[in-house]
């Protein structure tokens, strides 16, 4: 032992307290941010000649941060799943205010039989009309919502594929940062940070499982086991359709020429935005259409009218559709009528027609008198409002891919309809509500051990600042030490 | 090295998280507590969402069926007037038809008795009721019947005439009259008299209401008639012992003859009587019906408006502690974060 190798010793401890401080206050300086891990430094006893840092290390949990992937993953697709429901939701809104297509149903059902108990008076017969009106609007606007429900989540799916290539192309430049520095033995724990940060904004968009090999290389799957990024970004691709037909999926999202949504992926995605909002897309707002447009084929049936010679087809009476010829045959869905669904112009006294043909017949064509119900033209005649009635509490077949029971009256199946939607959306709230709180709490335990406490930080700079002082305090007694020697040479 | 048990981020991140939640709840247990509905009746019920809605839709058409029986009603309650009007007239009519069968000279006051109550007959069977002529049974927008001494002649008063100078040769105004024997008169009421009243000749003559009553459909599987119509037997039988001695010249007649239509029309006057009360019965059956449905309907709607409360409805007590309860938890929280917040090692070195 000499002075000399004391004078070194104590100088790589202020060598090391200054490496210490400089992880202190990087780590205080990113305490608030959401993703960076808390840094430590560690250090190595020299043999003989004090310490020195060996490398900056951060705190992990790999298991904890795994669960955060996948409850975002899941929260963001039950999310996105609730969101397109409510929206669908206010097609219905509080069955207290009587707004849903159901509602709607009823007030003509009621109209009807109040007019029936009149029929002579005009007003009745006009009231009629008006509520068959506000029933084909409401028809028309549930379709159009439903409409700008698909197409938004197709906006949607299409925001998140753009989003999905820039956060792996952002990977891709983050993950070579990384085995190159691991190669070099270079410090990469922020790079690591940042790469965590990505994934975790990825996963809200797609669920995905990672892989880490050497060097802190790191593979990643989507959760069905498509590559999404394995030495190199894969290219995800989606044509977004502008305006989306009724009745027809969308288009499917690829990743790398591998389809993974829809129906014919062979390794769908489970999880994330994306898988959300194609379900709301195909899924959900199909069925809601074909339930809309189920009501509204079944409204053309009941009110179609019957050739009074005999032998003639059907027409279509009260309600027609855009380029009606016939009524649509029963029980087979017929894609986008309600979007078409509107009050024959014949029996509509804002449009020129007579509100009476209701009661009398002859809306369909008021100069064929095949169809034309009251011949002598009385004023009381109930038979054929009675008829409607009747035809309006009769049992209808509505088609399966309505995912509704086939059999009932339409009123009976427009409440359904409504409750199916309401338990969908209870459903979706229940996950979302699960799916989110697992994710807070996930992130919860992910940040209370690997985030920065501040009060710790503090601790241990106080810690760092008197290992400093005992330091520079043991050079300078040292220095006095050698001075006292020189003087005794001198 | 894991040294820290707890994050700053974490600390702070879930007071945070813990005030949103509850301020979620809030807003949702006020909405409640004020409306005694579920604050969002959907999200809360789910698939019993159809049971309410269903219920409601029910609920709305009761209430229609309440409605539109009213109006049934009042025609039913005016036709019931009107007709008791009718037959308290046809039994006057029957004392005035005693006292001319008793002494021919007063056949004067028959005669002016009997004009009088045919044109009131008319009157009430033209009656309407905001604007629908109740005995006109399906044609409520024509008038049934038209004013017998009318001017122009009405149809029926032209056939009678026809009728009566067919049979006997002469008008009922000519002197003549007084040759015809009360075998002849008898077989002209029976015979070309009485077809006048046949409901064949009835609807072409007198009268332009249809034979089909007002069918109304009084709960969701019950259809009744709620009219009746001028074309009744007992309202032609009416008609024509009135026509019968306003108009047959009955001034003239030689007593046999005349004892013979006053005593043909006291005959049919009873009859008809009879008719009408029973027609009147059935229009009180109908009454009776749509009152037994309205009962009904008033018990199923109290029953329906008490599920629907029961679906839709939360305890307002309960909301209201739930309130109160979230508002001291929100303010612990304020608390705590204002503490959380103070709690640095910073403030003490």
């Amino acid at each position: 032992m000499s002075l000399s190798a004391s004078l070194s010793t104590a100088n790589s401890s202020l060598y090391v307290s200054g490496d210490r401080t400089s992880v202190v206050s990087r780590n205080i300086a990113n305490a608030d941010k959401a993703y960076y891990s808390r840094k430590s430094v560690e250090v190595v006893t020299v043999t003989g000649s004090g310490v020195r840092t060996s490398a900056v290390v951060r705190a992990e949990d790999p298991v904890l941060f795994r669960q955060v992937l996948s409850s975002s993953s899941g929260a963001a697709m039950h999310g996105a799943m609730l969101e397109a429901l409510n929206f669908l939701d206010a097609t219905i809104n509080d069955p207290e205010l009587d707004a849903s297509p159901a509602a709607l149903i009823n007030k003509l059902a009621s109209s009807l039989q109040t007019y029936s108990a009149q029929p002579q008076s005009q007003l009745a017969a006009e009231a009629a009309v008006r509520s068959a009106r506000d029933l084909a609007d409401g028809l028309n606007s549930a379709a159009a919502t439903v409409r700008s429900v698909r197409n938004d989540a197709d906006t949607g799916i299409q925001a998140s594929v753009d989003r999905i290539n820039s956060l792996l192309s952002q990977f891709e430049a983050l993950n070579a940062n990384i085995v190159k520095g691991s190669l070099a033995n270079a410090d990469v724990t922020d790079y690591l940070d940042q790469r965590d940060e990505v994934l975790a904004n990825l996963s809200n968009e797609i669920g995905i499982r990672t892989v880490l090999r050497d060097h802190n290389d790191m593979a990643v799957y989507t959760d069905s086991g498509v590559t999404l990024f394995d030495r190199s970004a894969r290219n995800v691709t989606f044509d977004r359709t502008i305006n989306m037909a009724p009745g027809l999926a969308g288009n499917a999202v690829f990743i790398d020429g591998v389809p993974v949504t829809g129906a014919n992926a062979t390794m769908p995605a489970q999880s994330g935005r994306i898988v959300g909002l194609v379900q709301a897309r195909d899924d959900i707002a199909l069925s809601y259409e074909a339930q809309l447009d189920e009501i509204a084929r079944v409204l053309v049936t009941q009110f179609a009218e019957s050739d009074q010679f005999g032998g003639g087809p059907d027409v279509p009476g009260l309600f027609t559709y855009s380029g009606a010829t016939s009524v649509p045959p029963d029980g087979v869905l017929v894609s986008g009528m309600a979007a078409a669904i509107r009050v024959n112009p014949n029996a509509d006294p804002d449009a020129g027609g007579l509100a009476t043909r209701l009661r009398d017949g002859g809306i369909s064509n008021p100069s064929v008198p095949a169809y034309i119900y009251n011949v002598d033209g009385a004023a009381s005649f109930t038979d054929r409002l009675d008829e409607l009635i009747g035809k309006m509490g009769q049992s209808y077949t509505f088609d399966a891919a309505a995912k509704l029971a086939t059999g009932g009256t339409l009123a009976d199946y427009s409440a359904t309809s409504v409750g199916w939607l309401q338990e969908a959306r209870k459903l979706a709230d229940g996950n979302y509500a699960y799916q989110s709180t697992l994710n807070q709490r996930s992130f919860e335990s992910f940040s209370r051990l690997t985030g920065v406490n501040l009060d710790e930080e503090l601790s241990l700079m106080l810690e760092l600042e008197r290992s400093f002082q005992t330091s520079s305090k043991l050079i300078s007694v040292i220095d006095t030490m050698f001075n006292s020697l020189i003087a005794a040479i001198r | 090295m894991k040294t820290t048990f707890v994050s700053t981020a974490a600390l702070t991140n879930a007071t945070r998280e813990a005030r949103v939640n509850l301020q979620v709840k809030l807003a949702a247990a006020q909405k409640e507590s004020t409306n005694a509905r579920h604050a969002d009746v959907g999200l809360s019920l789910g698939y019993l969402t159809q049971r309410t809605v269903s219920l409601r839709q029910d609920l709305e058409r009761l209430s229609t069926f309440k409605d539109s029986n009213s109006v049934a009603t009042s025609r039913l309650e005016v036709s019931q007037t009107v007709l008791e009007g009718v037959s308290d007239a046809a039994q006057a009519f029957l004392t005035t038809l005693q006292a001319a069968r008793a002494s021919q000279s007063s056949n004067g006051v028959a005669i002016t008795d009997a004009k009088a109550k045919l044109s009131s007959f008319v009157a009430a069977m033209n009656t309407a009721v905001n604007g629908a002529h109740i005995f006109a049974g399906v044609n409520t927008d024509v008038k049934p019947l038209t004013d017998y001494f009318g001017s122009p002649p009405s149809a029926g008063q032209t056939a009678m005439e026809l009728a009566f100078t067919t049979e006997f040769g002469v008008a009922q105004s000519d002197p003549g009259v007084e040759t015809i024997t009360s075998g002849q008169m008898t077989a002209f009421l029976d015979g070309a008299f009485a077809d006048l009243f046949d409901s064949a000749t009835w609807t072409t003559t007198w009268s332009a209401a249809s034979d089909q009553n007002i069918v109304s459909r009084i709960t969701t599987n019950e259809r009744i008639q709620t009219s009746s119509n001028a074309n009744a037997e007992a309202f032609r039988a009416i008609a024509s012992v009135y026509t019968m001695i306003a108009d047959i010249g009955l001034e003239s007649l030689n007593t046999d003859a005349y004892h013979a239509v006053i005593d043909k029309a006291t005959a049919v006057m009873g009859q008809a009587i009879g008719d009408l009360t029973q027609l009147r019965a059935g229009l009180g059956t109908s009454q009776e019906r749509i009152k037994a449905a309205n009962d009904r309907i008033e018990i199923q709607v109290t029953l329906m408006q008490e599920h629907i409360t029961m679906l839709e409805g939360v305890d307002p007590y309960e909301a209201t502690a739930r309130v109160n309860a979230l508002l001291t938890q929100i303010e612990t929280a304020y608390a705590l974060t204002a503490r959380l917040q103070n709690l640095s090692l910073i403030n003490h070195i």
